[in-house]
């Protein structure tokens, strides 16, 4: 008898030290400017030296804002960045990101180190190029690490909490954000990149859609086109149904919106899955599929125009993991070959790659959907890598934005400071002063 | 003199409330500043870092060895072969039932718990990376794409490791921590099993682990990617008749 008390309270001792309880990690400041110091040869340049602005903005598990001071720094912060910029011919290059389950925004948590270097080598490249753009980085923080020790079986919860994020504060967040780094209007010169990963991937996705959706009603009589909101939205192996995406993809379709920057096609939002992204194609069908929250299979009578019948496939698979959803592909180039219709991303692992449209493709909205190569990303987890930055930087070339120069990601961190090649061999058209705005469009049918 | 003791609390606290409302007003009202830091902090025990960092630091080392003897797969691994072990009634000496596996249950985990902390300490002292693929591993040895120089690869990380410059040296930690493994047994086997040949077949399967360890770090993205594409083809696609 003793014993087994003895046990049960080993127990409630051991899960009541292992819960994290959401909290807020930057209460008192919550922006900050980090000077970087090269980490030497010994260390692999594992840090880079450069100079990078970073914001945290957290959430509580209800989705509301901890402190809207976080916000309201935030955005101070960018427009201070925005306006000093105008004045000293430098510019601002912002990316939000979104994290993911197992994570929130406490130093202990691996996504704040990994987007943090990131920002590091982005802040290094631009310096490497002689480019006058200043780095900042917003890290959308949340209650996605729930227990210290098996983490596995806090899936259900965190999936709740995220879907509680993504409904709640935070497109007026982003909003925000964007407005104060691209103006009232959208139409201002910063190059702004979302990413959302994993579940992070599902919040910003539900979040973005609420504030996309607003802008595609505004199109119409009144408006022909409307600058979309931020340059890339970037959904990494997104967790996410595609029973989300779903709605949106139908009225893109339906009303023939456009995404166009430069005169050709560029994307609204972009849901890349890795080959090797097993959370996505195994662990979340198998969770959704038991979960007793799984909604109803509905029959779809006549079939959609992604030929499905009913809605299991919408419920149980994320979008980059349904073939027919996907309207791009990314293929390695042979030797000599050219990327003619696509975008390329060059030099992965010796290797140039091609981001195209897929022949014969349902989807032909700007809402670009693709699995990705393992070159690129690996696994589910890998993501902040330089080859995600080139990706990113191949993605905002096309668009003439702003982006880090294409740096081989195999001898990055041991190159020496060089000024940059005004055109790449592959054909990318390097970052322009002055970028075309990026507008959404009604097209004819 | 009560009335004056009073008046002065009373002064007192005003005074405690105006200057907490100036402090406030203050806060609310200070200009916005971004934290200007000259070094940002130094990475700690969180995942990324413990992934990628090229070098660990003891306190790193030490969060590694804590990831490798708590952890999940600790327990199930040691039940395993725990229950492997009951069910051959290995050693005869031990009973069956809820006390044997406890028996063989513990020393299994007691086995990995010296095996871990021997390794850790040893490579603290050799300066070693204790991970399966670090990332110095990656850099310095040529990447092959062939099956079998990687398994050649995988196998020869576990007894070579390589320093910073990537001169490869003999990877001291985990055949100690083998050996260790394998000895520590002897402190409370029964006759049966309590030989030096058993000791060194526990050295050996130790070692066998690290090698499956390096093999399983080396495959994983082959293994993930094949798994990927088997459950990805032809996901909500209909085949219009």
């Amino acid at each position: 008898m003793r014993w087994s008390f003895a046990l049960m309270f080993a127990c409630v001792t051991v899960l009541t030290w292992s819960c994290i309880r959401p909290r807020n990690y930057h209460q008192g400041q919550s922006t900050f400017l980090l000077r970087f110091q090269d980490t030497g040869q010994d260390d692999r340049h594992y840090f880079h030296r450069a100079l990078v602005h970073e914001a945290y903005i957290e959430f509580d598990a209800q989705g509301h804002l901890f402190q809207p001071k976080q916000l309201d720094d935030a955005t101070t912060l960018i427009r201070e960045l925005r306006n000093g910029s105008d004045n000293g011919d430098k510019r601002l290059f912002l990316m939000v990101f979104v994290h993911g389950w197992k994570n929130n925004a406490s130093e202990d948590s691996g996504n704040v180190w990994g987007f943090r270097r990131l920002l590091d080598q982005e802040a290094w490249r631009f310096q490497r190029e002689n480019s006058n753009v200043l780095v900042m980085g917003v890290y959308i923080g949340w209650p996605g690490d729930a227990s210290k020790i098996g983490r596995l079986f806090t899936f259900a919860p965190v999936d709740q909490i995220a879907q509680t994020i993504g409904a709640g504060d935070l497109d007026g967040v982003l909003e925000g954000l964007l407005k104060a780094a691209k103006g009232e209007h959208f139409d201002s010169n910063p190059t702004v990149v979302l990413i959302g990963h994993s579940l992070g991937g599902m919040v910003l996705e539900r979040a973005m859609l609420r504030l996309l959706n607003r802008t595609v009603d505004e199109l119409g009589p009144s408006a022909a086109e409307l600058p979309a909101p931020a340059d890339l939205t970037l959904l990494l192996n997104a967790a996410a149904s595609a029973s989300q995406a779903r709605p949106f993809l139908e009225k893109l379709a339906s009303q023939n919106i456009h995404c166009v920057s430069g005169g050709h096609d560029v994307p609204l939002l972009v849901s890349m899955t890795s080959d090797g992204d097993v959370v996505t194609k195994l662990t979340f069908p198998g969770g959704k599929f038991i979960s007793p929250d799984r909604p109803v299979t509905v029959p779809i009578e006549p079939p959609d125009r992604f030929g499905q019948t009913n809605t299991l496939a919408y419920n149980l698979l994320t979008a980059a993991n349904m073939e027919v959803l996907r309207s791009h592909d990314i293929r390695r180039l042979g030797k000599g070959e050219l990327c003619e219709k696509g975008i390329t991303i060059p030099r992965i692992h010796r290797y140039d790659y091609c981001l195209s449209p897929i022949e014969n493709a349902v989807n032909k909205t700007p809402y670009w959907i693709m699995g990705m190569p393992q070159a690129l990303v690996p696994d589910h987890g890998t993501i902040f890598s330089s080859e995600v930055i080139v990706t990113i930087s191949a993605l905002l070339a096309e668009r003439g934005t702003l982006s880090p120069g294409q740096v081989n990601p195999e001898t990055s961190e041991a190159a020496p400071a060089s000024p940059p090649p005004q055109n790449d061999s592959a054909g990318i058209k390097r970052a322009a002063k002055a970028p075309p705005v990026t507008v959404l469009r009604k097209g004819v049918d | 003199m009560f009335d004056n003791l009073w008046k002065q609390a009373r002064q007192f606290c005003v005074g405690i409330a105006l200057g907490s409302a100036l402090g406030l007003a203050q806060q609310i009202e200070r200009p916005f500043k971004p934290l200007v830091t000259t070094e940002p902090p130094t990475p700690r025990c969180d995942p990324y870092s413990m992934q990628t960092l090229p070098k660990l630091d003891f306190r790193q080392r030490a969060c590694y060895w804590r990831s490798q003897i708590i952890t999940g797969p600790a327990f199930s691994g040691a039940a395993f072969w725990g229950l492997i072990g009951e069910m051959r009634h290995k050693p005869p000496e031990w009973p069956q039932g809820a006390d044997g596996f406890g028996r063989q249950f513990g020393t299994r985990y007691a086995q990995g718990v010296v095996k871990s902390t021997a390794t850790f300490l040893m490579a603290a002292a050799l300066q070693e990376d204790p991970r399966p693929l670090g990332p110095m591993e990656l850099h310095c040895a040529g990447r092959s794409a062939k099956l079998w120089p990687r398994v050649g690869q995988a196998v020869a990380r576990v007894f070579w490791t390589q320093d910073s410059n990537c001169s490869g040296r003999l990877a001291l930690s985990r055949l100690s921590g083998s050996f260790a493994s394998g000895f520590v047994s002897l402190a409370w086997a029964p006759p049966s099993v309590n030989k030096i040949n058993s000791a060194l077949v526990g050295t050996g399967t130790a070692l066998g682990g690290y090698i499956g360890n390096s093999l399983f770090s080396e495959f994983q993205g082959d293994i993930f990617g094949a798994l990927g594409k088997i459950v990805t083809a032809g996901k909500g696609r209909v085949v219009k008749k």
